[in-house]
């Protein structure tokens, strides 16, 4: 009976296991007393070198190290941040910052003029800067100089709007006395990088987690919690669980699945929120160097065959809003121009369009065809494993098909569709890209509609792949960089949006709303409407106190629960942007009375069991 | 074996790059970058070199020094990430290299000894039906169950996020106690291919002839199972070979969904975005491991199998 004895050995193991996993819950006891928050993000970390640092995870771990000049709030005002003040002279060439007196790295030198004059000459004079300018910025600054330890001041070459944007918002002041002894661009900075920001660095467990401790002398005074911990996932229903379970209070970087929504909100626990400055754009772009594209009017009869609200409600269960039609969404607040909505699904008219062009089917096989006699077929180009590309697509093609034209779906691997779409070998490509309103607005315009960006076919176009060429758009979009007067550059790129609405390049489909949870059972101070793991909404919070303290005698003692949900805004200077009042309001869903999934659990051990059952039995008949 | 290992290297270098995409654009994508970066990142990383020099390069870089800068995680080495990774995929799959086999053959012996009764039917039913459910269903059920319900096990990492150890033993216990499920659910989807071949060729052996005249001259019960198992456990071992050839392939999906960090979901990102450093070093490595782990399994058939000796001739 040789193997009766072998059979103990993996039940040992098993025992050993379990045994030794009871010494673990002492660990958490030692640090229970520390306020230690812990965010959930999707992603490993490639460094945390703000300049070649590309992943989600390290940004928000960076972005925490470090301060930048200004800080942009989720509604779009410009807060001096680690400026305590910045100035623009009447002639909108040279902007003058006055940094924080009280201010110090975390290493204890204070953080002067001369860093900023350092970081920034790395980008636009120094032997990297050909590397390191990812921004296109030498074009426009002349010069970068310390006047004296806390001021600097930048010269333009010319005026340029989104100056204070990427000077301000997007370049991380570094400390000289450490970046000046190593190479920029190789620089790893995961050993005890040296900030500037709330919290310092203090140990990174690879494919874990980063944790990070309070920096007691921060300048905008200490964060009331102790530590944060970013947790790092691979997939994100581990994510999700760990939320539930408790085991994080956040997360960021990823946005809850509408179908998770219901089962998050019967923890009484857990807050899903909608962010207010941030959301996905979908689009289907056209190959405008390719007949029938290329005729205006063709586009727009494609235009009126897709009911945009439907694509919402079927494929995003209604966590998003159909899009504008130029290309601005009444996220970016005043720079959206409401005069332009979107074209509503209107069959009637999108045949009427293609007859008048001459489209007609003359083979009665239900598809129409060019007056030189080529069916309208065509091919919708998506990324294969993104199951909202895909049904959406399916979703359009059905609705072409109903008034004659022929659509395939393709679904390819990202690298190819970039590729076929940049060379311009495709029909209609199905893209997406995240919007945000606290970055600069010619980000999102400049390069997507100038024909600078649109190389004839078979040369590869980055963002301009429709090859949308008009010297009208050209002249436009240099004017809003020229103009600093904000109501000015308003007017034009309300233009923009009318012209890209009217000409349609690409027909925007929709906005899907980035959700995300949290958890309120350890924390208070979440800023919602800042998104709850923004800087401003972690500065703010703090370990919720007992609710009722007891004490032994008749007296009950209550602490009160003080819930912060104002932002203190600390507005110097002049601000850029004007605050508009929001348009699109933050919505948090009430919890609808669902099943509840052990059953399903049930049920299916349930099967397996009959399954097995039934099987056993079938045999022993034999 | 020499010619194995030079036209891997030849395919290593040319099979990624027949890929078609740019990795610089695919990041560009990925993370919104402005089309300025996109040309910065393919100068950087020397793609608008010539292929012939990007050869060179790569030769040089797989003999020498780091494996090279990657793509995607620059400027970290590949070296270093492999490397980060390595430890936790050899304990990972080293564990379930053992548990799976062990597991599955001594079900599959079992079985195969008493075949035809009712331990027989259920083993071999339950192996069908375990074979077929989705690992990373149950996976998922698992995580759910022990993870979330329960709470008696993390829900995934290799070590609990944020935690101090206050002596090496609770950092060894902390280790295994992330192990436990997916070694676990692991083990629960891969046993049932060994225990399927080991009961078959247990059965096949238990009819031959040689094991009709050992049972007819009497021998005791434990002799001629010594007997059957020498020929039986032939297949399920070439099995565990090719299974520890791919050890340092690491195992994407677990890795995935217990974000446990290892080579495999490395390697998988790095054909996501083709980043040919990481694919080449990873492809080289693994292949080795192949030679190697086939090489030793050619050696222990000499051992265990009784019709093959290795004889030193002249």
């Amino acid at each position: 009976m040789l193997w009766f004895r072998g059979r103990h050995i993996p039940i040992a193991i098993f025992i050993v296991i379990l045994v030794l996993s009871l010494t673990l819950p002492y660990s958490d006891i030692l640090v229970a007393q520390e306020a230690v928050l812990k965010i959930g993000m999707p992603d490993e970390i490639d460094s945390f070198n703000p300049f070649t640092s590309l992943f989600a995870a390290a940004g928000y771990v960076w972005g925490t190290l470090y301060d930048t000049l200004i800080y942009i709030s989720a509604n779009g005002t410009y807060i001096p941040w680690l400026a305590e003040s910045y100035s623009i002279d009447e002639r909108n060439l040279i902007i003058t910052f006055k940094l924080r007196p009280n201010a110090y790295w975390h290493d204890g030198t204070p953080i002067t003029a001369e860093d900023v004059e350092f970081t920034f000459n790395l980008v636009l004079a120094s032997n990297y800067s050909d590397k390191l300018d990812k921004w296109g910025l030498r074009k426009y600054i002349e010069y970068v100089k310390a006047v004296d330890a806390k001021t600097v001041e930048f010269k333009l070459k010319e005026p340029y709007a989104p100056a204070l944007f990427y000077i301000g918002a997007i370049i991380y002041p570094l400390p000289k006395h450490i970046w000046s002894k190593v190479d920029p661009l190789t620089f790893k900075n995961l050993e005890n990088p040296v900030g500037s920001g709330p919290f310092k660095f203090a140990k990174y467990t690879s494919g874990v987690s980063i944790e990070l401790v309070v920096n007691d002398k921060y300048y905008r005074g200490r964060p009331k919690i102790d530590k944060i911990v970013v947790v790092l996932y691979k997939s994100t229903d581990a994510l999700m669980l760990d939320l539930m379970a408790g085991n994080i209070d956040a997360m960021t970087a990823v946005t809850v699945a509408p179908e998770l929504v219901p089962t998050l909100l019967r923890d009484p626990n857990i807050r899903v929120v909608e962010l207010t400055h941030s959301a996905s754009l979908r689009w289907i772009g056209f190959n405008l160097d390719k007949y029938p594209f290329s005729i205006r009017e063709f586009r727009e009869a494609i235009a009126y065959t897709v009911d945009k609200q439907a694509i919402v409600n079927t494929v995003l269960l209604g966590y998003g809003y159909p899009a504008a039609d130029g290309w601005i969404q009444p996220l970016f607040g005043g720079w959206y121009n409401p005069s332009v909505t979107y074209r509503k699904q209107n069959l009637t008219k999108a045949k009427e369009i293609l007859d008048k062009l001459g489209f007609v089917d003359r083979d009665g096989d239900g598809i129409r065809e060019t007056p030189n006699g080529t069916k309208l077929s065509f091919s919708i180009l998506t990324i294969s494993g993104r199951a909202e590309f895909e049904r959406s697509a399916e979703l359009i093609a059905g609705w072409l098909s109903k008034v004659g034209i022929e659509a395939k779906i393709e679904a390819q691997s990202l690298g190819t569709v970039d590729e076929r779409e940049g060379r311009g070998n495709f029909d209609i490509g199905f893209m997406g890209m995240g919007m945000s309103r606290t970055t600069e607005i010619d980000y999102y315009i400049y390069e997507r509609f100038h024909s600078l960006q649109a190389p004839p076919i078979g040369e590869y176009a980055g963002r301009n792949w429709f090859r949308y060429r008009n010297p009208e758009m050209d002249q436009l979009l240099e004017q809003q960089r020229r103009t600093l007067d904000p109501e000015k550059r308003r007017e034009i790129v309300w233009k923009i949006q009318e012209i890209v609405a009217r000409d349609l390049p690409a027909l925007t489909l929709y906005m899907k709303t980035s959700l995300v949870a949290y958890r309120t059972d350890k924390y208070v101070g979440w800023i919602e409407s800042e998104g709850p793991t923004s800087k401003l909404s972690v500065l703010s919070l703090s370990l919720k106190g007992p609710q009722v303290v007891t004490v032994v005698t008749q007296i009950i003692q209550t602490v009160p629960i003080t819930q912060i949900r104002e932002v203190t805004q600390v507005v110097g200077g002049t601000t850029m942007i004007m605050t508009q009042t929001q348009i699109v309001t933050g919505t948090v869903t009430t919890a609808p009375p669902g099943g509840i999934p052990t059953e399903t659990v049930v049920a299916i051990v349930v099967l397996i069991v009959v399954l097995v059952a039934v099987a056993f039995l079938a045999m022993r008949r034999r | 074996m020499l010619a194995v290992f030079f036209i891997i290297i030849i395919l290593n270098f040319i099979l990624p790059r027949a890929m078609p995409g740019n990795p610089a654009s695919i990041l560009a994508n990925e993370y919104n970058l402005p089309p300025e970066t996109v040309k910065i990142l393919v100068s950087l990383w020397k793609l608008d070199r010539p292929l012939h020099e990007q050869f060179v390069a790569y030769i040089e870089s797989l003999f020498t020094g780091q494996w090279g800068y990657s793509y995607k995680y620059y400027p970290r080495t590949v070296y270093e990430l492999v490397m980060e990774r390595l430890p936790w995929t050899l304990l990972l799959q080293g564990v379930t290299s053992i548990t799976v086999p062990a597991f599955g053959m001594l079900m599959g012996i079992l079985a195969g000894w008493r075949r035809g009764t009712k331990y027989d039917v259920a083993v071999t039913i339950s192996a069908i039906i375990v074979y077929a459910i989705p690992y990373y269903w149950l996976a998922l059920m698992f995580q759910y169950v022990f993870g979330y319900q329960l709470r008696i096990f993390p829900i995934a990492h290799a070590l609990t996020p944020g935690a101090s150890y206050s002596n090496f033993l609770e950092y060894v216990a902390d280790v295994l106690w992330h192990l436990t499920l997916p070694v676990l659910v692991v083990t629960l989807t891969a046993y049932a291919s060994y225990t399927l071949v080991t009961r078959n060729s247990m059965v096949d052996i238990l009819e031959e002839d040689f094991m009709f005249v050992a049972r007819a001259k009497g021998l005791p019960e434990r002799t001629l199972m010594k007997h059957a198992l020498r020929n039986a456990l032939l297949p399920p071992l070439t099995m565990l070979a090719i299974r520890l050839g791919h050890i340092v392939g690491g195992a994407v999906i677990t890795e995935t969904v217990f974000s446990y960090p290892g080579v495999g979901y490395l390697i998988y990102e790095s054909i996501m975005f083709k980043d040919y450093p990481v694919l080449n070093a990873a492809f080289f490595m693994l292949s080795i491991t192949v030679i190697v782990a086939n090489f030793a399994a050619d050696l222990l058939y000499a051992v265990v199998d009784p019709r093959i000796r290795y004889v030193r001739r002249g």
